[in-house]
């Protein structure tokens, strides 16, 4: 199903120093994602799911093993080099949203237009775009502080998507959902994983979550205990 | 782009902005105001010193020095013939310095007694009283309104004066008030006695001479033994001593500087706290350390800025107003020992503002900058779990 691999890890280990012990977040991670997936890192909280999406990320550096992200070894990556990958090729969501308070919902879309450069015009088209895919054109002008987290999420998703990035890391983006609200947001990105073919990345240990992925990815306390396809992906609510 | 966003979260700062920029701006005009007020008194007091004491300049005889009552027995001499011409013209006026010692309600005081032409205009002083004394005051005098108050001495008022004349002899007699002038130059007041010039040059027998000559526009080159003295070199004390207070107070707008500034550092360093989110989720978004320094820079510079406009709104209007009308501080300028009138004008010049604008701008962007130092060190992944502080 895959063909082209986005990231390509093995052996990883991370380890935190606690007290004078060393503590392995994550060991001996054996992990391939290629294009166009709609995976899940699936255990319980603690198993290191965060870790490995922020390695995969480059938002932090393995202690060991080979990572390498499109295509690029990451550890060969300077700070600069792994932030402007992040720019242009990755997408992020949070679970509790991270919007940026000050700034309007266009506003918060527009950001990583912004820091790529982009000219006006194709901003505006795209954040356009980008909150017409989540459904929140209508609320372009809002601030974060008076959007339902539900709302605030989806927005998240336009943030994440307006790039059009090839891969989208998405850390527990239901935790802080209702049901209804958690597959409103999985339906559309489903949707949005079908039509661009970016591929996404979840850490979660929601069944509904679940219910949606083609691929699982179990850990437990830093391993991998099972890496199996699903069938498609269940039908959007409603 | 960064710019853009900085002036977006100082906007939405709101409160936080508000009081910042305040306290910045009150220190900005504090800074400029007490150097514009030093600045004016000086121009204030060298202007005073100018038209009442040093006109454009002197020339001293040898051996004269104000500052040695004992040097003056010899301290006078002919004038040269082209200064002689001069005061002929107008241009400059004598004076004759002599030591003495005044008995007023029979106490002893030193005193320099100064002889003037009365009618004379080189300097903003009138000794009309002088030219003006009826024949039946014998020898007529008069004292500056400092003077008079010292030795407790009112115009009609007589009393004895005994000094040496240039042949070496004792003298005395009697002399009578017969006018105050005012003067904002307290050395032309405190202990002097003012003749007319040629009372003065015959009781002491040395007509047509001098101890200096002042000059209304700029005195001729040195010659002979007469040196010529420039209004600079004659005011250097007032220069000093402003120096020195401005660095007094230099030191005074610094302390209020570091403690709006701890203000600002203070309002950052917690915003960066509550901010710590936000920084991990621009990182997430792509934005390298780098461009995270930058925008609180920019963030701390759009502060400066926006408070050195603040300043010059309401600062301006009153830097106008201030150097109309003056200020006045309810005490007259001799209780600083300084020739002032009680009204103090603050001299504005752009280049103390830019410069109070300058360093402030600076030390803002420093200190909005500070509380990050911490993100370069920082991966990414700890920022945005918050792990940093
Ligand atoms: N910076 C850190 N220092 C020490 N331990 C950490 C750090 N970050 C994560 N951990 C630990 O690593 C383990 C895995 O964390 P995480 O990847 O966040 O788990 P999950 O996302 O699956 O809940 C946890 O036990 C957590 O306490
Ligand atoms: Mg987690």
């Amino acid at each position: 199903m895959a063909t082209e691999a986005l990231i390509q890890a093995k052996g990883l280990d991370k380890i935190y120093p606690v007290g004078d012990q060393q503590f392995y977040a994550l060991s001996q991670v054996d992990f391939t994602l290629g294009a166009g997936e709609f995976t899940g890192l699936v255990g319980p909280s603690g198993s290191g799911k965060t870790t490995l999406l922020n390695l995969v990320g480059v938002l932090d550096q393995p202690s060991h093993g080979d990572l390498e992200v499109f295509g690029r070894s990451a550890a060969r990556l300077s700070a600069q080099e792994a932030a402007s990958l992040r720019a242009q090729s990755i997408g992020f969501i949070f679970q509790s949203y991270n919007l940026l308070p000050v700034y309007t919902v266009f506003e918060n879309v527009e950001l990583p237009l912004l820091l790529l450069g982009h000219p006006a015009s194709q901003r505006r088209k795209w954040v356009a775009e980008a909150l017409e895919w989540v459904g929140m054109s209508e609320k372009s002008r809002e601030r974060p502080s008076r959007l339902s987290g539900g709302q605030a999420q989806r927005v998240a998703i336009a943030r994440a998507m307006v790039k059009r990035p090839s891969l989208v890391l998405a850390d527990e983006p239901t935790a802080n959902l209702d049901s209804e609200n958690s597959h409103l947001i999985l339906s559309t990105l489903a949707k949005i994983n079908r039509e661009t073919g970016a591929s996404f990345l979840f850490s979660t240990h929601d069944p509904k979550v679940i219910g949606y992925l083609r691929r699982q990815v179990s850990l437990k306390d830093g391993r991998i205990e099972s890496d199996r396809w699903l069938g498609e992906p269940g039908q959007t609510k409603g | 782009m960064i710019f853009q966003l900085a002036l977006k979260n100082l906007w939405a700062g709101r409160l936080r902005t508000w009081l910042n920029l305040l306290v910045l701006s009150l220190t900005l005009g504090t800074m400029i105001f007490i150097q514009a007020l030093m600045e004016g008194t000086l121009e204030q007091m060298l202007k005073a010193r100018m038209a009442e004491e040093v006109g454009g300049g002197q020339l001293w005889f040898g051996p004269y020095d104000p500052l040695d009552p004992l040097s003056l027995e010899k301290a006078n001499g002919p004038l040269p013939p082209e200064v002689a011409l001069a005061v002929d013209r107008g241009e400059a006026t004598v004076v004759l310095a002599l030591f003495g010692t005044a008995y007023p309600q029979g106490r002893m005081t030193s005193v320099v007694l100064k002889g003037i032409n009365p009618n004379q205009s080189v300097l903003a002083l009138s000794f009309a009283p002088l030219a003006q004394a009826p024949p039946s005051v014998a020898l007529p005098v008069m004292v500056g309104e400092r003077m008079a108050k010292q030795l407790s001495l009112a115009v009609g008022d007589r009393f004895t004066l005994l000094w040496r004349a240039q042949a070496g002899a004792f003298d005395a007699l009697e002399v009578q008030l017969v006018g105050l002038f005012s003067t904002q130059v307290p050395s032309m007041d405190q202990g002097q006695l003012w003749f007319r010039l040629e009372d003065l040059q015959r009781m002491n027998g040395t007509a047509g001479q001098a101890s200096l000559v002042v000059f209304r526009h700029h005195p001729p080159a040195s010659q002979g033994v007469w040196t010529a003295k420039s209004p600079e070199t004659l005011m250097q004390d007032s220069i000093e001593m402003m120096a020195t207070k401005s660095a007094g107070n230099r030191l005074f707008y610094l302390l209020l500087l570091m403690l709006s500034l701890l203000a600002v550092f203070d309002s950052q360093a917690l915003a960066v706290f509550r901010r710590r989110k936000e920084v991990g989720t621009l990182m997430a978004l792509g934005f390298s350390n780098q461009k995270i320094l930058a925008l609180f820079l920019a963030e701390g510079m759009g502060l400066g800025l926006l408070a050195s406009l603040l300043t010059l709104a309401w600062g301006w209007p009153l830097a106008g107003y201030l150097v109309r009308e003056g200020l006045d501080f309810g005490v007259s300028g001799d209780s600083y020992g300084m020739a002032l009138s009680s009204r103090f004008y603050p001299a504005f010049s752009a280049q103390m503002v830019l410069e109070s604008f300058g360093i402030v701008n600076l030390l803002v962007s420093l200190v909005s900058f500070l509380p990050l130092r911490k993100i370069t060190g920082l991966s990414p992944a700890d920022a945005i779990r918050g792990n940093w502080l």
